[in-house]
């Protein structure tokens, strides 16, 4: 499953400073040539994180899955992998600071339960699969 | 039929998954942008182009904004919903643009509906929406709209 068509593991990235602008420019060339065009979404630490709402820790799938246009996703984490199940029913959690590519339209994803918002490194890429 | 104002600065990185601004009717009310003015508040040489799409779920927001209401006489809030980030993005309909325009960054932008039956309507309902996208930019800068609607 880890190199599944929904989901795949690309790779382990540890940035080499933990700053938002840092993680951008060093993970895009590690990202798939559609994903490199989109934004990188990096949610980071701090003393006044809010604890996400409990739409992001029960399974979903972003966008509208299939009937929107995030059509494919990229999750990484310092601590406290996302959670992802595939369409049947396999689920599947990479170590920390996996770089971790799935198919948007099949598999749910979700945020662990009990993750620390203070200390989590999170980034998120949700692409169409365009080129632009 | 109030008409309110939102009024958005972003960094207009180029996404066809994430908006720059989304709003959504509600069950109530429905969405007619009358008025769009773009342009940027940092002057450099760049090139963008812009749509407003349809969406069809709000996702679940993680920052909002709060419209403004045009008239000071109208005291009630805004029945709509815009949304500035995400924690769930929100269902961006492909292909269905109802407005797109390419500018450069030095430059603004006015679109105006000419008449009551041209504006950029959604119906009412809570999975009725319009998304604000960069489509393409030569390099992404901070961008400033003022969207003008009524409910």
């Amino acid at each position: 499953m880890r190199d599944g068509t929904e989901i795949h593991v690309l790779g382990r990235f540890v940035p080499s400073q933990f700053v938002k602008e840092v993680i951008e420019a060093e993970v895009r060339p590690l990202l798939p040539p559609c994903c490199r065009c989109e934004r990188i979404g990096v949610r980071v630490p701090h003393a006044n994180a809010v604890i996400s709402p409990d739409a992001n820790r029960a399974w979903h799938q972003d966008g509208g899955g299939a009937e929107g246009t995030t059509h494919h996703m990229i999750v990484w984490a310092t601590e406290d992998p996302t959670d992802l199940r595939t369409s049947e029913g396999q689920e599947f959690r990479g170590e920390p600071f996996d770089l971790v590519w799935f198919d948007n339209t099949k598999a749910f994803h979700k945020q662990p339960l009990g993750t620390n918002e203070h200390t989590r490194w999170f980034l998120a890429v949700r692409c169409s699969g365009a080129m632009f | 039929m109030p008409s309110f104002a939102v009024n958005h600065n972003a960094t207009n990185t180029a996404s066809a998954t994430v908006p720059m601004v989304s709003g959504f009717a509600t069950a109530t009310n429905q969405i007619g942008i009358y008025e769009v003015n773009a342009g940027s508040d940092a002057s450099a040489d760049n090139a963008v182009k812009y749509a407003i799409r349809r969406g069809s779920a709000r996702g679940t927001a993680a920052t909002s904004y709060t419209p403004i209401a045009v008239d000071q006489n109208v005291t009630q809030a805004a029945l709509s919903t815009w949304d500035l980030t995400w924690n769930i993005n929100p269902t961006i309909t492909a292909a269905s643009e109802c407005l797109q325009w390419g500018m450069h960054q030095r430059a603004t932008y006015r679109w105006v509906a000419y008449d009551y039956t041209k504006f950029i309507r959604t119906q009412a309902g809570t999975g009725k929406g319009l998304c604000l996208m960069s489509v393409v930019v030569s390099s992404a800068f901070n961008a400033v709209f003022s969207i003008e609607y009524d409910e």
